[in-house]
């Protein structure tokens, strides 16, 4: 269950629940305007808490090293693709709202927004 | 939190000088797996762990940590996304000091290192104790050294009803093993029709015994991740995840269908034996193979009225059918 690194750019390093030593996938990008943070789920080699799990712990994170504001991102879970037999791990892409109550807190994507983001070109 | 040896002193010492620490997070920070000692089993009250005179199992531990990352499972999140094997050595000087001859060895899983898995039971076989545990592997030599080293019964997922089942079952019995089958309900590849095969399967693959669990999103898992995502958590109250109730909306049926085909499994599996009788016959077996190696030890006949520390109403006796091999053992044991 190895993921690919074309899901991010860099691994990031954060502390999970209990403050357990965690990593995840992290890509930046602007498009049209808006800053898209899109965390990538690493499995096996995630030694600790999950991007969901962590949640607004992530986020925050993220915006402290990144120097953003949680209000001004949009914030993208990514369960990548990680070859397996199981639909379970197919690839799923969640916008997370976290001022929303539980009922609209994800949203996700179809495979169209997703492309329209990674593939955004400034030119 | 986490995994204690090594620091449970700290904790005793700061409770004695007044200063103790609310909480102690060692998560994610295990020992030395060499350092996991022999646990004080002077301390158990053993006549509480006592069904009619005989003595349960004792809990092993020989290895910690799982290399997998099953969907439903939390396992590999608590004790490690490593396989912790302890050195043999030191799981036989552990083993051989315990006052009961049959074990449940509660590792997650043997079948993670294969070499390590043989070499135990190499090591443990002259002890002659008896043991349930997980999957072994699935390999001729280690199901042979297993059974050597006695293996008495394992717990062996039943997921599909494929040949590859059938015939891992029928290759654990081959070896005289006996199989509990695991048998998860409610993941999302699962319609009613796929649980109601899966049950009917069951009484093909001639399981010793069987277990039947609903799936529940434990944290940590990502079955649990999905579900939170997909908004389909609908109960949130802990004491509900006992694995025996439904608290998500299922993708292919209603949560109360879900519940009922549960409920049915139970009753379908052990309709024409109680599970009682079925364990029975499993207890039959080893008490058979531990009177041939001598290690047999008759039930206390002080606590032949005494279940867990109650009183055992006699009254409602258990009439199923003996076999002379199951004669032979109650005579023995009486
Ligand atoms: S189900 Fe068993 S093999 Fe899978 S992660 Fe859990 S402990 Fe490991």
């Amino acid at each position: 269950m190895k993921v690919s690194p074309d899901y991010y750019d860099e691994i990031f390093p954060f502390k999970g629940e209990w403050d357990m030593e965690s990593t995840c996938g992290l890509k930046i990008r602007e498009v049209a305007g808006k800053t898209y943070v899109i965390v990538t789920e690493l499995y096996q080699d995630n030694p600790g808490t999950s991007v969901t799990y962590a949640g607004r712990k992530l986020a925050d994170q993220i915006c402290a090293a990144k120097n953003l504001k949680l209000e001004d991102i949009i914030y993208l879970e990514c369960t990548p693709n990680t070859n397996s037999k199981l639909s379970f791990y197919d690839e799923e892409y969640f916008q997370v709202d976290f001022f929303a109550d539980m009922q609209h807190k994800y949203r996700q994507l179809t495979k169209e927004e997703v492309m329209k983001i990674l593939n955004y070109n400034e030119n | 939190m986490g995994e204690s040896e090594g620091r449970s002193e700290q904790v005793i010492q700061d409770w004695k000088n007044g200063c103790l620490k609310k909480i102690y997070n060692y998560i994610g920070n295990q020992p030395d797996i060499a350092s996991v000692g022999p646990c004080r089993r002077d301390l158990y009250k053993r006549d509480l762990y006592n069904h009619k005179g005989v003595q349960m199992v004792d809990l092993f531990n020989a290895s910690r940590g799982c290399r997998f990352s099953c969907y439903p499972c939390a396992v590999s999140y608590l004790g490690g996304r490593k396989f912790r094997p302890r050195p043999v050595d030191k799981v036989v000087e552990d083993m051989a000091g315990i006052d009961n001859n049959r074990l449940f060895i509660v590792d997650n899983s043997l079948a993670q290192d294969k070499q390590w898995e043989m070499d135990l039971f190499r090591a443990i076989a002259p002890l002659k104790k008896k043991w349930i545990s997980h999957t072994i592997e699935d390999d001729p030599e280690v199901l042979d050294l297993a059974a050597k080293a006695g293996a008495w019964y394992v717990y062996q997922a039943v997921y599909d009803t494929s040949d590859y089942i059938k015939e891992r079952v029928k290759r654990y019995h081959d070896y005289g093993i006996g199989v509990e089958g695991t048998i998860l309900f409610g993941l999302d590849n699962q319609t009613e029709d796929d649980i109601k095969r899966l049950i009917d399967f069951l009484g093909e693959i001639d399981l010793d015994l069987a277990e039947f669990t609903i799936f529940a999103p434990f944290p940590h898992t990502k079955g649990h991740d999905d579900l939170l995502r997909q908004g389909r958590i609908f109960d949130f109250d802990w004491d509900h995840y006992n694995a025996g109730q439904v608290v998500y909306q299922p993708k292919h049926m209603t949560p109360e269908k879900l519940q009922d085909l549960y409920e049915y499994a139970w009753k379908s599996f052990y309709a024409s034996e109680s599970q009682e009788a079925k364990m029975f016959r499993l207890f039959c077996n080893v008490a058979l193979r531990e009177m041939e190696e001598g290690t047999y030890r008759p039930r206390d006949r002080r606590l032949a009225n005494k279940s867990f520390g109650r009183d055992v109403d006699r009254s409602k006796r258990n009439v199923n059918v003996r076999t002379e091999s199951q004669k032979l053992i109650v005579k023995n044991a009486e």
